[in-house]
């Protein structure tokens, strides 16, 4: 006899939806079920398109006109909301489901106080007494651990952080105590130090409260920082489903095994995180494969996988899979096949020779509009102030640090889009300082870029073959009459084939469209490559499919790459020296493996602890930042990162400059405490 | 083997033209419009044909008649066959409408670009000037314009370019606000690019969805001009069968003969609605999918 503290808050059981289109049906998620206990955090993970927040708006019943459920049941505390009236659901539902969003800013309302805000849903939902409503969201911000609730209670959305606004957001979620809480993916906007912050506030929920999660994200170190339990959703479908620890040590479906292997992670060291990308791309869903849906793409496929779509079925206690072969697969292990791993060894040999590029006291100040409308002295957004570094031939520089960094400046000053305020800029020995309308055609061509949205690096109007071939006309890489030729070449170079020559933009995927934005970039043949945050906005799979790509072309064709990110796993993948940048400077400079052990520099330090891991096995040391980043405009003194720095020495840190110390050969940190006592820091990231 | 590339290469562009251009058969507002457009378009192509009568032609035994079998629509004040004139007049209206169209969106579309492109103190010449055209009202700048140079075809088109040049501007000109921030412009300004290739390669083709439909409604607003100037007496010179001619002067025998001023006034509202209709029809349906 279950008590109905056992009984599951939420169950889904063989639920499917379909949305109708111009072309019929189509079915996005397909025999989906799982339960959600009190108190517990689920995760859904998935990439982009897998259904995983259909399934979402299916519990709510918020799937819009053309949305609907065809099948299967969804028990909220016991009772089924399928096929109920929305009149009827309301009260069955009651205010007991809350959903949190990815975009804090569209969840509130700009031109409210958030108190107001805040007090509104208990005004209107419960009829409470307006000062009560207050008095219950100042205590319900207290309990988010939100600094100063009564002074943020009269502030307006714009006026308080990203990570701050999402704590409202889900305190608001949480004044109805609701029985479940469902998020999608609510710090996928955020930064890595604000994310943290918020996830550990997810995880303290958990503790303070029985409310039971839902939690959707396609990151799969989230998931195991926020959450018990996991299912994995590929094209509709949930593929595995168990524990954290069982899906992530011992995945038992190829799909889950191919996500584990395109992830960088952070604990491993350099060499042995080679990403190894799932072959293919996600079928649409309007022509799903008749058997298995991971079927094309698996490496295990068998005759039997083409003929017979798997069941769900429980493949050790408590771990379910969707494969005919589970058993064989988990047996298989996640090592990449040995060629590849030598493949990829011998792609990664750095050739040092001399330095390509040379960036000396760079300066990028943007001029602020005055406040005042007469006089008033000007003031500068200092984007980029007192930046040096260099790049040496034939190698991949990365450069890290959070959005408002100055790190896409700093790449735009090097390329000649925006107008250095001061410094020396080197490239190839030449003075680059100039804009790119002023310089020389070959410079211009030695110095191409690969840009980070998918979506507006190619021009809709144009085929992908002309695309490719406009730079190839306009640096005269080859003669007129070979140019289709080149153009054909490079697209196999980008595993891309011939085919692809006549399309448009709007038929390629994400990830195809970022191909063709690098063959586009490296058609000039040109010696550096700056790459700003080019697989970012991509799925996992993608993304380890085209890095690997781009290490591949690297070593090809020699070229150097400077590489921007803000995913400190990635860059150490990829890069063999790193800098760290915060508000305009660079705080650590060095080889790969030196910024990722002890000495660290606090803000390095603070990076490290707050990037998720997927690694249940990994310990993270916890280091969360206060406060918010300071304006470029009136950055502080002394050393900028002393109004967060959890290492702050005293006033010398809000006074003075600090100084470069070197560690090692080409390993500096821009730190006023002795790097003795910095050696001493034990490592962030630790094997259990 | 180079013939057969060269044949996919076009089939393909073709069939890209063609989707393209299926998309109006989706709206029946669009294939309404498109339908009375195209009759007004047979009708003036043909018009020596059609028309019984020549347009010029007096009848001193049938002034200002009604409908008969000889005349079907009638005959205006001097004895003119009322139908004979429409068609012939369609002529000139269809030539100068979609001609001043096309002078004020390439002048608008050169303005917008470079203003929008450019930026900073170009753009602000720029649409200070386009702002102090617009601040006259239309009817008052048709009138200077048209008095100081004279009425003829070629300054008919003339003024309705200088009106009309502003409003195109302005749209060109958000457009290019745009779409220079995508990372395809940047990636031509990183290649080194002439600004004219970024502003007429880059840029415009990506503006032409609106464009185009606004190009589509500006041909209703340049016949109804049209109209107007031959109504004030601005238009064409006086024998030439011209629609909003044929209003104004059948205005005066109004109670003798009503109907000689119903027909021009049908023929210029069907062009027009059905130019609207033809426009909205087709900004739906390209607007569903965005």
């Amino acid at each position: 006899m279950q008590t109905s503290r056992d009984l599951p808050i939420l169950k889904v059981d063989g639920l499917a939806i379909s949305y109708e289109t111009r072309y019929g049906d189509v079915q996005a998620v397909r025999d989906v079920s799982f339960e959600i206990k009190r108190g517990e955090a689920h995760s859904i993970v998935g990439e982009s398109g897998c259904g995983k927040s259909t399934v979402a708006f299916g519990i709510v019943n918020f799937l819009g006109r053309n949305g609907k459920i065809v099948a299967g049941r969804i028990l909220f505390q016991g009772r089924d909301l399928v096929g109920r009236s929305p009149e009827e659901l309301r009260k069955l539902r009651g205010d007991r489901i809350a959903m949190v969003y990815q975009d804090p800013m569209q969840a509130l309302n700009p031109s409210m106080r958030l108190g107001d805000q805040m007090a509104e849903v208990l005004v209107v939902h419960r009829h409470m007494h307006k000062r009560a409503a207050e008095d219950r969201c100042l205590h319900m911000l207290e309990r988010v651990y939100m600094a100063d609730p009564a002074n943020v209670m009269w502030r307006y959305p714009h006026q308080i952080s990203g990570g701050q606004q999402q704590r409202v957001v889900i305190a608001m979620a949480l004044l109805n105590d609701p029985a479940l809480l469902i998020m999608d993916e609510p710090t996928t906007a955020l930064d890595v130090t604000v994310e943290a912050e918020v996830l550990d506030l997810i995880a303290e929920l958990q503790k303070d409260f029985e409310t039971a999660i839902m939690y959707i994200t396609h990151n799969l170190g989230v998931v195991a920082r926020v959450s018990k339990r996991v299912g994995v959703m590929y094209a509709g479908e949930m593929v595995e489903l168990a524990t954290v620890e069982e899906v992530y040590l011992r995945p038992h479906h190829p799909y889950t095994q191919g996500l584990m292997r395109c992830v960088p992670r952070l604990g491993m060291d350099k060499t042995s995180s080679l990403l190894y990308p799932i072959r293919g791309r996600v079928p649409s869903p309007k022509h799903l494969p008749p058997g298995c849906v991971f079927e094309p793409r698996c490496d295990y496929a068998r005759p039997q996988c083409r003929q017979q779509r798997p069941a769900l079925r429980e493949v050790t206690p408590d771990h379910w899979a969707r494969c005919f072969f589970a058993e064989e697969v988990v047996g298989q292990g996640q090592q990449p096949p040995a060629e590849l791993a030598t493949h990829l060894a011998a792609l990664r040999a750095p050739e040092r020779a001399e330095p390509i590029l040379k960036v000396q006291h760079a300066r990028t100040y943007y001029a602020a509009p005055s406040r005042k409308l007469l006089g008033g002295h000007k003031q500068f957004v200092k984007a980029v102030d007192d930046v040096s570094l260099q790049v040496q031939r034939g190698e991949t520089f990365g450069i890290v640090g959070e959005s408002g960094c100055g790190k896409s400046t700093l790449v735009k000053t090097v390329i000649g889009m925006e107008k250095p305020t001061g410094g020396e800029f080197e490239f190839l020995g030449l003075d680059i300082a100039a804009p790119v309308s002023q310089r020389d055609l070959a410079l211009i061509r030695n110095l191409q870029m690969v840009f980070q949205n998918p979506d507006s690096t190619l021009n809709p109007s144009f085929s992908v073959g002309a695309q490719i071939a406009r730079p190839l006309r306009r640096f005269k890489v080859v003669p007129r009459d070979q140019i289709r030729a080149e153009v054909m070449r490079l697209l196999d170079m980008m595993k891309l084939g011939e085919a692809y020559y006549d399309r448009l933009p709007r038929q390629l995927s994400g990830g195809e469209k970022q191909r063709v934005g690098i063959a586009r970039a490296i058609a000039g043949r040109p010696q550096l490559v700056l790459c700003d945050e080019p697989v970012s906005a991509l799925d996992v799979s993608v993304q380890a499919a085209v890095l690997n790509l781009l290490l591949e072309i690297q070593h090809r064709t020699g070229t150097t790459l400077v590489f921007i990110a803000h995913d400190l796993g990635i860059v150490r993948f990829f890069c063999d020296q790193i800098a760290v940048m915060y508000l305009g400077q660079i705080v650590e400079i060095g080889p790969a493996e030196a910024i990722y052990a002890p000495p660290y520099h606090p803000y390095t330090e603070a990076l490290l602890s707050a990037v998720p891991i997927p690694d249940p096995r990994v310990v993270q040391k916890h280091v969360r930042l206060s406060g918010t980043v300071p304006s470029a405009l009136n950055p502080p003194d002394g050393c900028r990162f002393h109004t967060r720095c959890p290492r702050k020495l005293g006033p010398i840190c809000e006074t003075e400059p600090p100084p470069w110390q070197q560690d090692g050969p080409g390993h500096r940190i821009f730190c006023h405490i002795p790097l003795e006592e910095l050696r001493q820091v034990e490592p962030v990231v630790t094997m259990r | 083997m180079v013939l057969t590339e060269t044949t996919s290469a076009r089939n393909s562009r073709w069939r890209r033209t063609w989707a393209g251009v299926s998309v109006i058969f989706r709206s029946r507002v669009a294939v309404v419009g498109l339908v009375i457009v195209v009759f007004w378009i047979l009708v003036a192509i043909l018009a020596p044909l059609i028309a019984p009568h020549d347009p010029l032609a007096q009848d001193s035994s049938a002034i200002n008649q009604g409908p008969s079998r000889l005349y079907l629509l009638g005959t205006d004040h001097m004895g003119r066959d009322v139908l004979s004139r429409l068609v012939h007049g369609s002529r000139t209206i269809l030539t100068l409408a979609p001609l001043s169209v096309l002078a004020s969106v390439t002048a608008g579309t050169v303005l917008g670009l470079v203003g929008g492109y450019f930026g900073g103190w170009v753009d602000e010449v720029v649409m200070r000037l386009l702002d102090a055209v617009m601040a006259f009202p239309t009817i008052l700048l048709y009138l200077i314009i048209i008095s100081a140079i004279g009425p003829s075809a070629a300054n008919v088109v003339i003024a309705i370019t200088f009106v009309g040049a502003p409003g195109v501007a302005r749209l060109v000109r958000s457009l290019t606000l745009d779409i220079r921030t995508r990372d395809y412009v940047r990636a031509a300004e990183t290649r080194g690019e002439h600004p004219l290739h970024i502003m007429f390669v880059e840029i415009l083709p990506n503006a032409r969805g609106p464009l185009i439909i606004d190009s589509m409604l500006r041909v209703g607003y340049a016949i109804f001009a049209i109209g107007t100037l031959g109504f004030l007496g601005l238009g064409l010179p006086a024998p030439t069968p011209d629609w909003g001619g044929m209003i104004s002067s059948a205005r005066k025998y109004i109670w003798t003969n009503p109907l000689g001023v119903l027909w021009p006034a049908l023929a210029i509202s069907s062009l027009v609605v059905a130019l609207n209709l033809f426009a909205d029809g087709l900004r739906e349906e390209t607007t569903r999918y965005q």
